[in-house]
């Protein structure tokens, strides 16, 4: 842990799939990066296959302090809140919170909100259109709803996240992207990013600005 | 072409929507539920039924009886609960029942835990359940896989009358890959057994109990040449620089793909290596193994298993010409270096390097 506390409590939430975790693991290492002591809280209650934990290393390597359910509660199948979370809440620590983008998260959005200070709170949907429920903007809508209404307090922006993985070009990009300022322009949320793999960013921004950022994969597996 | 991006749990799901797939049945397990909540999700709007039933007991029955409707059925779960349907698999390979039934391993035996596994090969490939029979068992190794397989699991099930399994570990369960969407199928056999109301003709009986010994005789032998022309007609399996390979590994499904991996860092280090990946799981493609063991100096199983379950069909299939090695573990899915560093162990022990 390093740095001056601000004490931003920041969740990425998002359906399996959308990219939020690569997200909220690129977004915390960036903020350590900018000497804040940051927190990445894993609260995704799905399974615990290809999850921001498995990165441990990464954050170790960045002083980021990983808050997760601890290995056997992993594989417990059951969804658990790692012990610890509402303490690192309320010590006003810079926190990244990587969350379910369904009822479940949700409702954990909704039990944490109590303990934040809503001047603290920041919350974004990461969206990648080419996932199933993704297209539809009734879906986001639906989302969109949900969230908001457990947490109690509105959607700061959303993530654009248009990708096919290893096989997204810069075509898939413009595609995906259109599809989501529609839903953004229809959910009345601005897309405060979009985001995209290195060898793909200048080519990106050079269209789109200053919302583009670059994301690394760090949860990807090496042998695909 | 539509590209979408998939978890191989939904690719399955959307494949069997695009299948045809009128009836799904099962009760949710870990790592195979968003197949469960893909159709949930999915069915009602399509005029299909989606049944979470009280227990896989009753799913695998549910099944039995949409198949015997004729239409188009499906459950799907893990380890455990394939365990549990295993009575109503033997029930269904009797009845000669059309339908899928997906399993996504995980680690066993017992309760086991929820990381990736291939421990239910003998399970699949032998039959878990009682009497003589056996199921095609199709091994996906790819998001794509999962709806292509899916959809010819499909097929074979209606034109062998026969049920059909999908085994894929949980990795690929969980996999999030581009997918292109198949187009829907339109044709389907005809099912002129099938119980269907019987206005202007003889009712259909699909029934398992044969009490004549005559009966069960005839009914085994039935079975006996519908195996052999599975047998004759579904082998798949794909080779991967055989021809002239020292050392051959042997894996399925995401193994293969790693495997694949292992062989290309091993021939960079100067060892002659191959693969060999059965699709079909049973029929089992001993004859392709069989030929690679007659030129190759050994093979090698790779598996998510620690005891090492597929070895014993390699060995079958190498008829003592080359040894057999073993490289596999549970719980973890591992890299392409960590097999190439076994590769070359193995290849130090048999003097080929």
């Amino acid at each position: 842990m390093k740095g001056k506390v601000r004490g931003i409590i920041t969740v990425f939430a998002g359906a399996y799939g959308s990219g939020k975790s690569e997200i909220a693991v690129n977004y915390a290492i960036e903020c350590a990066r900018q000497n804040l002591a940051t927190v990445l809280a894993d609260l995704d209650l799905a399974n615990p296959y290809f999850v921001s934990r498995d990165t441990v290393s990464i954050l170790e390597q960045h002083q980021i302090k990983l808050l997760a359910p601890d290995n056997a509660k992993a594989y417990g199948d059951v969804p658990n809140l790692p012990p610890g979370i509402i303490g690192i809440l309320r010590r006003n620590l810079n926190t990244v919170v990587d969350l379910a983008g369904d009822k479940a998260g949700a409702l954990v959005l909704g039990y944490l909100a109590r303990f934040i200070d809503p001047l603290q709170f920041r919350i974004y949907l990461v969206i990648n259109p080419y996932r199933p429920f993704s297209w539809d903007i009734q879906d986001i809508a639906d989302l969109k709803t949900m969230l908001v209404s457990y947490a109690r307090h509105h959607i700061c922006g959303i993530v654009s996240n248009p990708h096919l993985v290893e096989e997204t070009d810069f075509e898939v990009i413009v595609q995906g992207h259109l599809r989501v300022a529609q839903i953004a322009a229809l959910s009345g949320i601005p897309v405060t990013q979009l985001t995209v793999p290195a060898h793909l960013f200048e080519e990106v921004r050079l269209k789109y600005g200053e919302i583009v950022k670059k994301i690394d994969l760090y949860l990807r597996p090496q042998w695909l | 072409m539509q590209r979408v991006l998939m978890k191989g749990n939904e690719a399955i799901a959307e494949g069997a929507i695009r299948a045809g797939c009128k009836g799904f049945f099962g009760y949710p397990i870990t790592p195979s539920s968003e197949i469960a909540e893909y159709m949930a999700r999915k069915m009602p709007a399509l005029g299909g039924v989606f049944v979470q039933a009280e227990s896989e007991l009753a799913a695998i029955n549910m099944v039995y009886g949409g198949a015997a409707t004729g239409s188009r059925v499906m459950t799907a779960s893990s380890g455990p609960g394939i365990s549990l349907k295993q009575e109503g698999i033997s029930f269904l390979a009797e009845g000669e029942l059309p339908c899928l039934i997906v399993d996504i391993c995980r680690g066993g035996p017992g309760l086991g835990g929820i990381q990736p596994s291939q421990a239910d090969y003998f399970q699949a490939t032998r039959g878990g359940g009682h009497g003589d029979y056996h199921i095609i068992v199709l091994a996906p190794s790819s998001a794509q896989e999962m709806m292509d397989f899916t959809m010819l699991g499909f097929e074979l099930a209606d034109k062998h009358r026969s049920p059909v399994m999908i085994m894929a570990e949980g990795t690929l369960g969980n996999l999030i890959e581009p997918v292109v969407l198949r187009d829907a199928v339109t044709e389907f056999v005809d099912k002129p057994w099938a119980i269907t109301g019987c206005r202007g003709r003889q009712p259909n009986i699909v029934n398992t109990l044969h009490m004549p010994v005559e009966l069960l005789q005839t009914r085994n032998q039935h079975l006996t040449k519908k195996y052999e022309a599975i047998r004759s007609e579904e082998i798949r399996s794909e080779e991967f620089m055989t021809e002239d390979a020292d050392l051959i590994l042997v894996a399925y499904g995401i193994m293969a793909r790693i495997a694949r991996k292992a062989v290309i860092n091993a021939r960079q280090l100067g060892l002659k290596t191959g693969l060999i990946r059965p699709i079909t799981l049973w029929p089992y493609p001993y004859e392709t193994l069989g030929r690679a063991a007659r030129h190759c100096k050994a093979m090698v199983s790779v598996e998510i298993s620690t005891v090492g379950q597929m070895i014993e069909d390699i060995r079958l299939a190498a008829e003592g010409k080359v040894p057999v090695h073993y490289i596999g573990e549970i719980g973890r899915t591992p890299n392409p270096e960590e097999i190439t560093q076994q590769l070359l162990a193995i290849a130090e022990r048999e003097g080929l390097r």
